[in-house]
């Protein structure tokens, strides 16, 4: 059974935006795909209805095995600790240290006390930055405040890790280091699902690319490109 | 990257760098996250320092003018309830009935619903009393017979039954006449109905103002924290994760508040009752011993009750989505 699951997906926001329509897409456990399109094409939208931040207007989704189209309130955050989610604005707390922002997310699922030091530093080992656990977000480059948001996403040890732009706010060689990360991270169990305008990434690494434009799937490739080859009559 | 293999693996086996591996409890998990809840609600008290004083002042304000609603409630109470014991219903007997006959009207008098003491007023003492009253003439000497019947005084459990306990006397064999200042104590209850119910009215409106500051003061405190909400929510906390720290947080702001309103109104309301029986020795004021505590328990209750109260329905607008 594929680990996230969408069947004929429209999402139409309130007013009348259409932001998907009959999107059908399933990604198997350990792949890693890329998000690809033009601005407004409902990347982020098609992850905001996996960690059901949004309710599809039809359509199924499933998520781990999760009828996510038809949560109940209750069942979200249980859902939601099979997912990391990360993004483009980091989203650390700037007043606590990146070791507090990792543990803060272990302490809000009710992680045991006694556990939680070795699972921040593993964490954060994983990222590459135990060396700065106690530095606050403004003390770090954007690349290690992406390292941190990312170490906080995994540390509950979700299946899946959603990424939306989080080499966005990066320079070149930065995001290119988020993104050997987040390859790592996959060739280690995690699937991971990532939206991004960056195309030399794209281009260089070949992993499954699935096209959006104008709320509709136009590509999904294996061994995908950023943007499809001009087309060779 | 030295452990990643460490990293993969689940709770049980991670129990940690050197510690040995223990299962760990629902309860011992429970406890320690209310723990953790709890400890957050009160660094972010802290943390959030200067709007946690705007919150406070805010709440403390409303809970001293409660304060005042409830000191003069309850002495508008004591006056009414002072002024109502001393009505009584006179109840004038035949003269020349037998001891058994006067003793039977009394049982009568007694068994009537809603009487709460009935005393028999031979005319001997009535006679005394009206010397005493015109400043302890002889009038024993001045009157040959002594005028006045015997009577039986009845006190009603409350003063709104005066009128029923009146009517039902009329119909006690022996007696010949009722009395009980009709009008004017009928004004008297109606009024001291309405203080009452005024008081009531004003300690429950300002009770509700004291929600509604509250409500509006915690909302600060929440938005502040609007950053952390969305993270808990998007780590997977349950609601309750997420509202208790705020819960904590709403308590200890109003719990502050009372603290602060219960010593400023512990220093005050005896200071006033002194002002006041300097100026005006003869009203009828409660003193300080009776009134402090009970307000104090009062304003701390009503408090962390507000505090609660106010961060619940502020946090509900987060967790609505
Ligand atoms: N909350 C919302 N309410 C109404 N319309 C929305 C909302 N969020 C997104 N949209 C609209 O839905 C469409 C898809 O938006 P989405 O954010 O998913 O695009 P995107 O592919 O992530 O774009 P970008 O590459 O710029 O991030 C856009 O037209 C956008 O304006
Ligand atoms: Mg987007």
């Amino acid at each position: 059974m594929p680990l996230i699951e969408l069947e004929g997906v429209y999402k139409v926001y309130p007013g009348g935006r259409v932001a998907l329509r009959d999107v059908s897409l399933s990604v198997d456990e350990g792949e890693f795909v890329f998000l690809v399109g033009p601005t407004g094409a409902g990347k982020s939208t098609l992850l905001r209805l996996l960690y059901r931040d949004e309710l599809p207007t039809r359509g199924r989704v499933r998520v781990a095995g999760w009828d996510v189209h038809r949560l109940r309130p209750a069942q979200v955050p249980l859902l939601r600790r099979h997912l990391g989610v990360v993004f483009q604005d980091f989203k650390l707390l700037a007043d606590r240290t990146v070791y507090e922002n990792v543990a803060f997310a272990l302490r809000a699922v009710g992680t045991p006390p006694a556990w939680i030091p070795a699972r921040v530093r593993a964490a954060l080992e994983l990222v590459g930055l135990w060396e700065r656990a106690d530095a606050f977000p403004r003390q770090l480059s954007g690349g290690e405040q992406q390292r941190a948001s990312i170490a906080r996403a995994l540390a509950n040890q979700p299946r899946i890790l959603l990424a939306d732009e989080p080499t966005g706010n990066l320079d070149p060689d930065t995001s290119w280091d988020i993104v050997k990360l987040l390859s790592r991270i996959n060739l280690r169990g995690t699937t991971v699902v990532m939206t991004t305008h960056n195309k030399t990434v794209v281009d260089i690494l070949r992993r499954r690319v699935v096209e959006l434009q104008e709320g509709q799937v136009v590509r999904d490739e294996v061994w995908g490109r950023y943007a499809k080859p001009r087309a060779v009559p | 990257m030295r452990s990643p293999a460490l990293f993969r693996e689940r709770p049980k086996a991670v129990s940690g760098a050197g510690r040995p591996a223990r299962r760990v409890s629902r309860l011992e998990a429970a406890v320690s996250s209310v723990a953790f809840l709890t400890r957050e609600g009160v660094v972010g008290f802290w943390r959030n320092g200067l709007m946690s004083v705007a919150a406070v002042s805010s709440i403390l304000a409303a809970l001293l003018a409660f304060g005042g609603a409830l000191v003069t409630l309850w002495n508008l109470q004591a006056v009414a309830a002072r002024v109502e014991a001393q009505l009584v219903v006179v109840a004038y007997l035949r003269g020349g009935l037998s001891p058994a006959q006067r003793e039977g009207a009394r049982r009568a008098a007694e068994r009537i619903p809603g009487v709460r003491t009935v005393s028999f007023v031979p005319r001997e003492e009535a006679l005394r009393r009206l010397e005493e009253a015109l400043g302890g003439v002889e009038l024993a000497d001045a009157v040959r017979q002594n005028p006045l019947p015997d009577t039986l005084e009845v006190r009603p459990e409350q003063a709104q039954d005066l009128r029923r306990v009146a009517e039902a006397l009329r119909s006690v064999p022996g007696v010949v006449e009722v009395t009980y200042g009709e009008d004017a104590t009928d004004r008297l209850v109606g009024l001291t109905r309405l203080v009452r119910g005024a008081g009531a009215a004003a300690t429950g409106v300002l009770g509700a103002v004291s929600v509604v500051v509250s409500t509006n003061a915690l909302r600060l405190t929440v938005l502040a924290r609007q950053q952390e909400v969305e993270i808990m929510r998007l780590v997977g906390a349950t609601s309750w994760f997420v509202r208790w720290p705020f819960l904590v947080e709403g308590l200890l702001q109003g719990l502050v508040a009372a603290v602060c309103a219960s010593v400023l109104w512990t220093v005050f309301y005896p200071w006033a009752v002194a002002r006041l029986q300097q100026a005006w020795p003869f009203l009828p004021v409660l003193p300080a011993s009776q009134v402090v505590l009970p307000l104090v328990a009062s304003l701390l209750a009503v408090g962390t009750a507000v505090g609660l109260l106010g961060a619940a329905v502020s946090v509900r607008r987060f967790l609505a989505r």
